[in-house]
């Protein structure tokens, strides 16, 4: 699209983690992101990775970023034109200002499955991947992310309705301070989103996800059955 | 510019042209490996819009 900005993705064992304070603004502010920019991010519409830098940026005190609904599609099906130039900024200082709440640590999911907290802890992996494991987190309760970001609309959470209806079956708390984990961490950035709109207060993404919980082989669990 | 964070194609559209506006393509970014792994942003970009 025109105008769109390339954000690399860092290089780590779990490629999916927000990048460190100082590297995460050094690259965006590098990229000519900063503290007055407004960031709109899009992505193809059907993994949420635009919600995935969203809450990067969120995560980092920038509240003025916001996700193109329907993704690249949507601006497709508008008529509106693409292009391949990618466009440049001067550097801009971004500064960031860590909200800790947007995200669960390892220890603090570790005390959930070890039944030492009252959070709770969904796993809301989207089914196809979540179908090639064969367990899940110890505590963690099911909600699929293809629910509650509709796959196959693309780019959007489910409507208040059936929202409403996943919150209400597995009789969740909106109160509680509530961590969404996933494979790796961006599936959940969109749940957490979707909670968010769903009325839950607390919400935070346990970053590392199944790639850090299975690799440093944490407390785990066999899949319940009807887990997609 | 908007209290929701999920925006549509006319929201874009009236601040296209706001100097402070950044767009970002998300769809370049691969990650994840066996069950987690997800498509790379070429192979997104193959196929197709």
């Amino acid at each position: 699209m025109p105008r769109a900005h390339e954000l690399a993705d860092p290089q780590t064992p779990y490629a999916a983690r927000v990048a460190p304070a100082e590297r995460f603004a050094n690259l965006i502010g590098a990229k000519g992101i900063g503290d007055d920019s407004i960031v709109l991010a899009y992505d193809a519409g059907t993994i949420p990775f635009a919600a995935r830098i969203v809450w990067n940026l969120r995560y980092y005190g920038h509240m003025e970023a916001y996700i193109l609904a329907g993704g690249i599609r949507e601006w497709v099906d508008a008529g509106k034109p693409l292009t391949q130039a990618v466009p440049i900024f001067a550097p801009a200082v971004f500064t960031p200002d860590v909200q800790p709440r947007l995200r669960a640590t390892r220890d603090e999911v570790l005390a959930v499955a070890e039944g030492r907290s009252p959070v709770q802890l969904l796993e809301t992996q989207r089914e196809t991947t979540y179908a090639q494991r064969e367990r899940d987190i110890a505590g963690a309760i099911r909600l699929s992310g293809s629910q509650l970001l509709e796959d196959s609309n693309g780019g959007r959470i489910a409507d208040p309705e059936t929202l409403a209806r996943l919150v209400s079956e597995l009789r969740l708390d909106r109160g509680k301070r509530t961590i969404v984990s996933c494979g790796s961490g961006v599936s959940a950035a969109g749940s957490y989103f979707a909670l968010k709109a769903a009325g839950f207060a607390d919400v935070a993404v346990y970053d590392g996800s199944w790639l850090e919980w299975n690799h440093d082989d944490l407390p785990t669990v066999a899949k319940a059955s009807g887990g997609a | 510019m908007s209290d929701d964070v999920f925006v549509d194609v006319h929201w874009l559209l009236r601040g296209i042209d706001n100097p402070r506006l950044r767009i970002v393509d998300a769809r370049n970014v691969s990650h994840g490996t066996g069950a987690a792994a997800s498509p790379s942003g070429p192979e997104q970009y193959a196929a197709g819009p």
